[in-house]
């Protein structure tokens, strides 16, 4: 087996709040990421998804500190110095917002915007800087990139300067890319050619991928493995392909109960009752219990392990019993 | 006992440290203003030749000026006519300029443009030169100060509501409330003029301290306020007594305005001013996190957006 | 509960008739001759992506923006021409309500939910005592509906939203992307909600939505708008499970589902 990408291992994070406590934002989040592969974070608002990302670019709120371990392939990002941090965010990570608008700056004109890592951290000339940005862009789907590069960001539209804070990362060559809702803000046509182009892009260049995404069937079609994640845990992780056949958490079922489908009107959509929380707003058992129709007293009370179950893995006491049960009902 | 200090601990939260001393101390001020009559010890206007620049003493705690009236009386009087002022002024200017600023402010466009134009004509023109014009015309006193200033602090009140009120203006709620068939009148008074009352309490504090400032300085003149009438602004002007080496008589009007003014500025700032973006005020993780944008600014290196 | 809530079924019709409307922006034509009905106690779907006019429509609808051309009637009324006088705008209220998209917008900060729902009856001189009742036909506890909005979740208050705009007891409901911007799980918590308050009520619904799976899930018919024009009309399956055009079919095909992959 090769080492891992990205290794996090019992990450926590913790807010301290005004009044001189701490509120857990995440907590004991464990993954893998292998070179190459692409793995999929799914939850609602709350669920940690984009702390764990923050968390592995280092770019925390002041407030909050994080332990346990994150490493990239095998570098300790926790207790790396001013020097070594930079090093890893510039060849080793990319990100890719919801909001490109929010992160370029409007005011210089994309070329500029595209160039300016490569000049002034790798030495890399100015023409030719320009000549790779052209060709990255040209690369992910933008007719005319010579045109382009000497636009401002407003004369584009988001899906176009989407692609462009994507061609961005290629050009710094990262190792992994982290996507953190890239399409949410796009229509679904541009999603798709979005997406379309994150994933040959990865797949081209061998970059390691964790698409961070509300849409469960987006992360799906995405990604190889999904974890779903509630109130900062990862509740269920398991392979893309087999999630809809073999989902177990309570959580999981009940995200794919409340979409509805484009294919066929439901009678009615199997609602979660009550709403998504945060890690510090839950009890001491399991963070899902309070929602869930299956949680006995006993949930309320010791947080469930995470535990291998069918292919996957799944943090659920009542794992078994409700697999059972579901399979009678099925038959 | 216990209420009490619960309120003082929101008080403290809602308008920091400063805020509640200069909160505590304005109350101090407003109380002697109010209850002069029963907490100055002497009458103001009563001289006692022989008193005529007296040190502090049991008979005059502060001491007595130069025909000899007790200072510390003069002083709470004075806090009766040194506050009424800018209360007049704040008073005119908020009653003529929130209307102005909701109407300019709903109706958006040329009638938007047109009153703007206007505020920034007026604010272009100094507070006190008008009023130094207007006690020109009609003579010194009081109520030509206070009328000049009234329509000199009309944009530094309205300009700001303006805003505030803009920014409601725009959120979907108005809509919906439009929606319903509720009127220009409800909408604006009883739901977007409620929603900035910080906004326009904070900045006539502020105001208030300017004003205060202006009419001080107009009675040091002699324009405003005249002698014999206790005010602070009068009493820093006494001449003679400051010829005479007795610092002391003009320097604590003196004090007690820029403390006023300093009181009211902090306050206003405070009660209008959002507080720092503190990291979990709303209880919302992802939206208060504002960490990308430090990245991208001070630590420039793979991409804007990945920093 | 349908009677105390009052949204009483019309009678036959089209509870919106829209014929040739059109609306410029200095050059710019957001909406081009478009013809659609709602039917009494109907459900019309407005599919489209951004810049398809279709928010513009909704803002026409309630009066927000005026029309360039064309006639816009509700409820067999005309409303092409702004409201005359508090009457008239108060008898429009009645008729047609919105729900808008964000929820941390679309209500006033200072007033909790039951205050917001009396305001209206108030106004619409309804019995006060109808707002428990809107309150719990919502979903809201008793103490969500005394809280201010801040304290309350994206879901809870788009539950406020819906019972603001329920207690004019209108015939027409307009839902401007009333659930995009919610959490999957809330999500089909209001969509229940509002599949629920049709079926009790007969109001119709017109709603606006970039999301074809939740069309397909409130909707009978559907209009598929591409920069202000109509693409494609007709009953919601036949639409989305046979698209007579390109546009609609890409729209159709555009939509992870299981199976879904990049690319294609």
């Amino acid at each position: 087996m090769t080492a891992p990408l990205l290794e996090l291992s019992g990450l926590t994070v913790d807010v301290a709040t005004d009044d001189g406590g701490a509120r857990t934002l995440l907590e004991g989040v464990d993954l893998t990421l292998a070179p190459g592969e692409a793995l999929g974070l799914v939850g609602e608002s709350g669920s940690g998804k984009s702390m764990t990302m923050r968390a592995v670019t280092r770019l925390l709120p002041r407030a909050a500190s994080a332990t346990g371990a994150i490493r990239f392939e095998g570098a300790d990002v926790l207790g790396m110095n001013a020097g070594e941090l930079r090093r890893y965010r510039d060849r080793g990570v990319g990100l890719v917002f919801q909001d490109p608008r929010a992160h370029i700056n409007p005011t210089r004109r994309i070329g500029a915007f595209l160039v300016e890592a490569l000049v002034r951290s790798r030495g890399v000339g100015r023409r030719e800087a320009l000549a790779r940005a052209a060709a990255v862009l040209a690369e992910v789907g933008i007719d005319d990139p010579q045109r382009r590069l000497g636009q401002y960001p407003h004369e584009v539209s988001g899906g176009m300067l989407q692609r462009v804070m994507i061609a961005s990362v290629l050009l710094a060559e990262p190792r992994l890319i982290l996507a953190d809702e890239p399409t949410t803000a796009l229509d679904v046509t541009i999603q798709r050619e979005v997406v379309a182009i994150l994933d040959r892009m990865r797949r081209e260049r061998g970059m390691g991928m964790v698409f961070i995404t509300h849409d469960l069937d987006l992360a799906l079609a995405v990604c190889g493995r999904v974890a779903v994640m509630y109130a900062g845990r990862i509740v269920e992780l398991r392979s893309a392909d087999t999630l809809h056949e073999r989902a177990a958490h309570p959580y999981t079922l009940g995200l794919l109960g409340s979409r509805p489908s484009v294919d066929a009107r439901a009678e009615r959509l199997t609602a979660i009752p009550g709403r998504p929380v945060s890690a510090f707003e839950s009890g001491p058992g399991c963070a899902f219990a309070p929602r869930c129709s299956f949680a006995t007293a006993g949930c309320e009370s010791a947080p469930p392990p995470l535990a291998d179950f069918d292919g996957g893995v799944v943090r659920c006491a009542r794992v078994q019993e409700i697999h059972a049960a579901r399979m009678e009902t099925k038959a | 006992m216990n209420r009490m200090k619960f309120t003082w601990t929101r008080l403290n939260k809602a308008l920091g440290r400063s805020g509640t001393l200069s909160l505590a101390f304005l109350t101090v001020v407003v109380l002697a203003a109010v209850l002069a009559p029963l907490v100055a010890p002497a009458d103001p206007n009563q001289s006692s030749l022989l008193d005529a620049y007296a040190g502090p003493s049991g008979a005059h705690l502060l001491g007595a000026d130069g025909i000899g009236r007790d200072l510390l009386s003069r002083l709470i009087f004075g806090a009766r006519t040194s506050l009424l002022g800018p209360a007049l002024v704040v008073g005119v200017s908020l009653l003529l300029g929130i209307p102005l600023a909701l109407l300019a402010s709903w109706y958006g466009g040329w009638v938007d443009g047109v009153i703007a134009r206007v505020f920034d004509l007026v604010y272009a023109l100094p507070g006190l030169l008008l009023a130094v014009l207007t006690v020109a015309l009609f003579g010194p006193g009081l109520t030509p100060a206070v009328v000049a200033l009234s329509i000199a602090y009309i944009p530094f009140l309205a300009r700001i509501v303006r805003a505030a009120a803009r920014q409601q203006r725009v959120s979907p709620y108005v809509d919906a409330l439009a929606v319903q068939g509720f009127g220009v009148l409800r909408i604006t008074v009883r739901h977007i003029l409620r929603n900035i009352v910080p906004v326009v309490v904070g900045q006539a504090a502020i105001a208030f301290g300017y004003a205060l400032l202006d009419l001080a300085s107009l009675s040091y003149l002699g324009l405003a306020v005249q002698a014999p009438t206790s005010d602070w602004g009068v009493m820093v002007s006494d001449s003679d007594a400051l010829l005479k080496g007795y610092w002391f008589q003009v320097t604590a009007p003196g004090v007690l305005i820029v403390l006023t003014v300093l009181a009211l500025t902090v306050l206003g700032a405070r009660i209008s001013g959002e507080k720092p973006p503190g990291y979990l005020r709303r209880g919302r993780p992802a939206r208060a996190a504002s960490a990308p944008v430090d990245a991208a600014g001070n630590d420039r290196t793979t991409v804007g957006a990945a920093a | 509960m349908n009677a105390v809530v009052g949204c009483g079924v019309l009678e036959g019709g089209n509870a919106v008739e829209a014929r040739g409307l059109n609306k410029h922006f200095k050059a710019h034509h957001a909406v081009v001759d478009l013809d659609f009905d709602v039917p009494a106690g109907g459900s019309l779907g407005i599919v489209g992506e951004s810049g398809s006019g279709k928010t513009t429509i909704a803002r026409m609808l309630v009066g927000l923006e005026r029309p360039s051309g064309g006639t816009i009637a509700v409820t067999g009324r005309d409303r092409s021409r702004p409201a005359r006088g508090a009457k008239e705008r108060g008898r429009r209220a009645r008729e047609l309500q919105i729900v808008f998209q964000d929820p941390y917008t679309s209500l006033d900060p200072s007033q909790s939910a039951r205050a917001a729902v009396e305001e209206v009856l108030r106004h619409h001189r309804r019995p006060l005592a109808l707002a428990q009742e809107l309150v719990d036909q919502v979903g809201l506890t008793e103490r969500q509906s005394r809280a201010r909005p801040r304290d309350l979740s994206g879901g809870q208050r788009q539950r406020v939203a819906i019972a603001r705009a329920l207690a004019a007891a209108p015939k027409v409901l307009i839902l401007d992307e009333a659930v995009s911007a919610l959490d999957v799980s809330i999500q089909a918590q209001v969509l229940n909600l509002l599949a629920d308050i049709r079926a009790e009520t007969g109001i119709a619904y017109l709603l606006i939505s970039h999301d074809l799976a939740v069309v397909r899930q409130l909707c009978d018919t559907v209009l598929v708008l591409r920069r202000g024009r109509v693409v494609e009309q007709g009953e919601c399956d036949r639409v989305l499970d046979d698209p007579a055009e390109d546009y609609t079919r890409a729209l159709r095909e555009a939509v992870p589902v299981p199976g879904w992959t990049v690319g294609g």
